[in-house]
């Protein structure tokens, strides 16, 4: 095969795979993990309940890092002392904070209504801000930066399709939605590497993030069995399953105990 | 040797890039955040300065091309020069792949790999027009013969092409496709094979240019054992870390580099070694040899 044949050839091959392959954002409406044909989940008002409860935490804290903010000026500049990891937050008395806590169902399959609200997660001081948010499949997600200095938002997914886009110091808010639940979708900075934000996207709305006294609420659920789940980054999951009366709010406490 | 040299701190760049997580902190391309010098903060200093420097080689790489067609009368040596040439446009090209389709790993491990290869090939072309090379005269009639089976050169050879594997296993475990066994298997394979050909070459050969290669070629292999050990350790104890630790970016930049060194130094070992010998006919081998 003469060199110019094979140019040939090799650029036609590059060519094909580029085309094959797509860096696009875009999803399309059939990418969703909530099923048309699926049977709306109904909730009757005048029996559901909820639960609440707290997360604590006891034994030998898990190791908190300093972060080294030194790459961008104003970033540091934003900290009295030296930030912290966000890897394990104390809440009030013996509580932790971003604690996923969600029903552990897929309530047969049933399709529930993608909320119109958005959830927002911002880039203040350098720092994705909440670290640890819950959405629905589909439900809008709004990136903001408070920061003056440009962020490069960046959420690295399994089952959604990633994406990575630059947004400028108090610019034009982001919103975008991940089509498919997935469990833990980090979202980072490639400018700011500390940067770093967890999206748990789920297919139903009963979950919460515990705060900074450590609670957690989660209502309108129909009365039932179920299984909860509280997951932490560092921490790991647990389990317990919770008995919900006729519109009763039932009262649970999770304990991650480390030697 | 100005590519050379300029290609190996490019090789130093493109690994800080790697190693701090920086491969998309400019999510544009050719341009950065739509200019043609953003502010160079975080990632951004690292990927950005990355594509400058690579300019920089893409600019000397051409003027290198231009000057073999004007001034070499070897036609497969101006042949070489524009062949590194399309091998850095190539280069370039899957830069802006790798970006903007954010870092597909084929793309990714064949880019860090054609860098290796580039920088080799810019070794060589250094070498090739080096006073040493030039004399043939005295070169013709002093090729060893060399009859054995497996002779030195393509013993040099195979080397060449286990370290260039271990390289691509290299950049994929980077990239996180493979884990590290395999990148630590052929590590064994790739050192007993540099140390044979460096054995053979002490043992059977007097030439300084072949013993000079042969004894660089087992020092940097040593060298890079003790580099890839430390790399591994310093990632294990940085694993927590939020953001990449200075010790683990620095210790794996450094064996990167020293990876890309060790294949040209086996590189030129095997040039060295097809010149030197005479393994075939004694006017076929010189022919072949330039």
């Amino acid at each position: 095969m003469t060199l110019r044949k094979l140019f040939a050839l090799t650029t036609i091959v590059l060519l094909a795979a580029l085309a094959g392959c797509s860096g696009g954002e875009t999803e399309t409406a059939s990418d969703t993990g909530n099923d048309s044909a699926a049977a709306i989940f109904e909730v009757d008002s005048a029996t559901a309940g909820g639960v609440t409860g707290k997360v604590n935490f006891s034994g030998k804290a898990p190791k908190r890092r300093t972060l080294d903010m030194g790459a961008e000026a104003s970033c540091a500049a934003a900290y009295d002392g030296k930030p912290m990891t966000e890897n394990y937050v104390p809440g009030d008395n013996g509580t932790i904070q971003n604690v996923f806590v969600y029903v552990k169902s897929d309530f047969g399959g049933a399709k529930f209504a993608t909320p119109a609200d958005a959830v927002t997660l911002d880039q203040k001081d350098c720092r994705y801000v909440p670290h640890v948010i819950g959405v629905m499949a589909r439900q809008t997600v709004r990136y903001t930066n408070s920061d003056t200095v440009p962020h490069n938002i960046h959420p690295t997914p399994e089952d959604n399709r990633e994406w990575n886009r630059s947004q400028p110091g108090g610019g034009e808010a982001i919103e975008k939605a991940f089509p498919r639940a997935e469990m833990g979708v980090h979202v980072k900075c490639n400018v700011h590497p500390w940067m770093r934000s967890i999206v748990y996207v789920m297919s139903h709305p009963y979950f919460a993030v515990t705060g900074s006294d450590g609670s957690f609420s989660i209502g309108n659920l129909p009365p039932g069995e179920y299984t909860l789940v509280a997951v932490h980054e560092t921490l790991g999951e647990q389990e317990m399953t919770v008995t919900i009366g006729d519109s009763e709010t039932a009262e649970t406490t999770f304990s991650f105990i480390a030697e | 040797m100005l590519v050379a040299a300029a290609t190996l701190l490019l090789i130093v760049a493109g690994a800080l890039v790697t190693s701090n997580d920086a491969g998309l902190s400019v999510p544009d391309w050719p341009l950065s955040y739509g200019q043609w010098m953003p502010r160079m903060v975080g990632g951004i200093f690292y990927e950005h300065g990355h594509r400058m420097i690579a300019t920089a080689v893409g600019f000397l790489t051409i003027i290198l091309a231009v000057w073999l067609w004007r001034t070499d009368e070897r036609r497969w040596l101006r042949r070489l020069g524009f062949a590194t040439l399309g091998a850095v446009i190539a280069q370039g090209i899957l830069g802006g792949i790798t970006v903007i389709y954010l870092l597909p790993w084929p793309v990714s491990v064949g880019h860090a790999s054609l860098a290796q290869l580039f920088f080799s090939a810019t070794v060589a072309i250094a070498l090739f027009t080096g006073p040493g090379w030039l004399r043939e005269a005295s070169w013709k009639t002093t090729q060893q013969p060399d009859t054995r089976p497996f002779p030195l050169p393509w013993l040099a050879l195979a080397t060449f092409g286990a370290l260039f594997a271990q390289l691509v296993l290299g950049a994929t475990l980077r990239h996180r496709v493979i884990g590290p066994v395999p990148h630590v298997v052929w590590a064994v394979v790739v050192a007993g094979l540099s140390f044979w050909t460096a054995r053979e070459v002490f043992n059977r050969r007097r030439e300084a240019p072949l013993r000079k290669a042969a004894a660089t070629l087992a020092g940097l292999v040593v060298l890079q054992l003790a580099l890839g050990t430390g790399a591994y350790l310093a990632r294990l104890a940085t694993a927590d870390a939020l953001q990449p630790m200075p010790l683990m970016v620095w210790s794996t930049v450094t064996h990167v580099a020293v990876g890309a060194l060790v294949l040209a130094t086996a590189g030129v070992l095997t040039l060295y070694a097809f010149r030197l010998t005479e393994w075939r006919g004694a006017g076929e081998a010189s022919e072949a040899t330039g």
